[in-house]
């Protein structure tokens, strides 16, 4: 067992973690006082110092530091300014249909992607891979907010078969998944397909050819296993695009979920939501990538049993 | 004498579809594409056919190819009366500039700190790689929205500064990496022994050798940069009235979808044409530049 990759990944999430609270607070305290950049400007002196005072502005930074590090560890990120609540609550009662939307997605994009990377790499050269590669690539040019606008003319103006907003009844999924899911799937294709050839290329593949082992279970017990390592960093990666992509797409389709409560803060400069989001969307993509790490570890044993960097191509 | 048309083999539909495919008729339409882009931009106050911010209430929403007192309006007019054409024209120069622009800076920034991981190794390269870890990990919308939060919208140095940053630690893993690589093979290490200073080994000696790799990844930073762009823009966030942008003009094209659709699809269309044309070009250099895919061509 290999415990020295785990506890350098553990490490490594962990030092990130402390960077990412570190800059929020930096962007957050030291590019200006929250207080004057949140009051009109004719505010009372006095008011603007109690303001600072309830917030704990008056304190040195250094304190205010450790403060917002308790803060983090005992769930308190500050309220609203637009009602009062808790910043933490707002965001969390809007994961569950964050949730829904990216998961789905994420699912979809896998279930078309991967599929069609592996077809194309079989099929290399051929009309069926340019076709699909001349796709994926448009896929993944395809602005997210121009396609939803395409689907809701199309399935909402035109055919009126779907929903344009909302996210009560299940089909109301369907276009907001489609939107959010066809650039990830055009990487996903793209890059299984170049794994794929490389895989395809090695001697180990070549030798069980020569083995008399049907092609089928060529691809699948020789070549998708191998191919898989470089895939499953894509798909780490394609975490942070779904997030940052679930964004537009529930501002297209008005869906309730996180992205949306996080422009209209944004636009709204409702700081203490920001930051959450951020926070929390931060908190995700490490846990996501150290999951990743751990996957790793798992699929590739070079890792798992700790030897140096063994290629037999 | 024979009808020659019928000796010519009648091509079917499916085989003709299989040809175009192939990816050289692509590129050619491609690169035609970003030449009218670039030559628009450029150009725009030129091109354009009337007052982009001139406001007609009574001409509001009017479809493709109709005409008013102002003139001939090729893809109608907005909720206001302004012309789209004119609008789509002004808002293509500032969403290319800040794409080429940001491009350029991220470029600028990437390479600076890869060149600096490179050099100095140890620690310093040790934090520039917890930095470059979380970058690629970390949605850059997020950060952005963070910026802007803070800042506020409206400031256009800002915010181009801000979109440039995108895609800095694809830059600086190129660089740190090929740079390394450089410092092992000897030539730069020859430079410094002939008495050539730091910056001269780097810019002068290093930069020429990793160009390709730097262009390559520009192609693919640059339709990023437009797709980053505009989805701010038409989130609200990005580029604010009296300038405009593709996205903005997607955003409240949004709002008429049921009675004037075309005010949407139209600058949709363009980011898309445009986007797709600058990453087939993109793998079409990478194909070119890059002598390791070149030798064995998949």
């Amino acid at each position: 067992m290999n415990a020295r990759y785990i506890f350098q990944k553990i490490t490594r999430a962990i030092l990130t973690l402390i960077l990412v609270v570190t800059f929020i607070f930096i962007i957050l305290r030291v590019t200006g006082d929250p207080v004057v950049t949140m009051l009109p400007d004719d505010t009372d002196p006095e008011i603007i110092e109690q303001m600072r005072i309830a917030w704990g502005l008056n304190k040195p930074i250094w304190e205010q530091y450790l403060d917002y590090w308790v803060g983090i560890f005992s769930g308190d990120l500050g309220h609203s300014f637009l009602d009062g609540r808790s910043a933490v609550d707002k965001i969390v009662e809007r994961i569950p249909e964050t949730l829904r939307l990216t998961v789905t997605s994420f699912m979809f994009m896998l279930l078309i992607g991967v599929p069609a990377g592996v077809f194309s790499a079989i099929k290399r050269n051929t009309w069926i891979d340019r076709t699909i590669m001349t796709l994926s690539v448009s896929g993944f040019s395809l602005p997210n907010f121009f396609l939803g606008i395409l689907l809701i003319i199309i399935f909402s103006i035109w055919l009126r078969w779907l929903p344009s907003a909302g996210s009560e009844r299940s089909w109301s999924l369907v276009m907001p998944v489609i939107t959010l899911a066809t650039a990830g799937a055009g990487v996903i294709a793209r890059f299984v397909r170049s794994s794929v050839l490389e895989v395809l290329g090695k001697q180990y593949v070549r030798a069980a050819i020569a083995r008399g082992m049907p092609s089928h279970r060529v691809i699948l017990f020789v070549v998708l296993p191998n191919a898989a390592i470089p895939v499953i960093t894509i798909v780490g990666f394609m975490i942070g695009t779904l997030i940052g992509g679930s964004i537009v797409t529930e501002t297209i389709f008005s869906w309730p979920g996180v992205g949306r409560l996080l422009i209209s803060s944004v636009t709204a400069r409702d700081l203490a939501v920001v930051q959450t989001g951020i926070m929390m969307v931060a908190f995700t993509m490490i846990l996501a990538n150290l999951l990743v790490d751990f996957a790793y570890f798992l699929i590739d044993p070079r890792i798992r049993l700790g030897s140096s960097k063994g290629d037999n191509s | 004498m024979i009808d020659s048309a019928a000796q010519t083999p009648t091509i079917g539909w499916f085989k003709r579809f299989k040809q175009s495919v192939s990816r050289s008729n692509l590129i050619y339409l491609a690169i035609a594409w970003l030449v009218i882009v670039l030559v628009t931009a450029i150009f725009a106050h030129f091109i354009v056919p009337m007052d982009y911010q001139e406001i007609h209430l009574l001409n509001r929403l009017l479809p493709p190819a109709s005409v008013s007192e102002q003139g001939f309006h090729l893809l109608g007019t907005d909720h206001l009366g302004r012309d789209i054409t004119s609008r789509i024209i002004m808002a293509l120069q500032l969403s290319i500039l800040v794409a080429a622009l940001g491009t350029v800076i991220g470029a600028i920034i990437g390479v600076s700190i890869g060149f600096i991981s490179a050099h100095f190794g140890g620690w310093v390269d040790d934090i520039v790689m917890v930095f470059v870890d979380f970058q690629a990990s970390m949605p850059f919308v997020i950060i952005a929205l963070a910026v802007l939060a803070v800042t506020g919208t409206g400031n256009l140095l800002l915010f181009i500064l801000l979109v440039g940053f995108q895609g800095w630690e694809k830059y600086a893993r190129i660089t740190r990496g090929l740079s390394l690589a450089a410092l092992n093979h000897g030539y730069a290490e020859s430079v410094r022994l002939m008495g050539g200073s730091t910056f001269r080994v780097y810019l002068k000696h290093i930069l020429p050798n990793i160009f390709a790799a730097l262009i390559i990844q520009m192609s693919i930073n640059f339709p990023e940069t437009i797709i980053l762009e505009t989805s701010l823009s038409f989130l609200g966030v990005g580029i604010q009235p009296p300038n405009t942008s593709l996205g903005n003009i997607l955003s409240y094209g949004r709002d008429y979808l049921l009675n004037a659709w075309w005010i949407a699809i139209t600058p949709g269309a363009v980011i898309f044409v445009t986007a797709l044309s600058m990453s087939i070009v993109g793998d079409w250099l990478r194909d070119e530049l890059d002598p390791v895919t070149k030798q064995n061509k998949h």
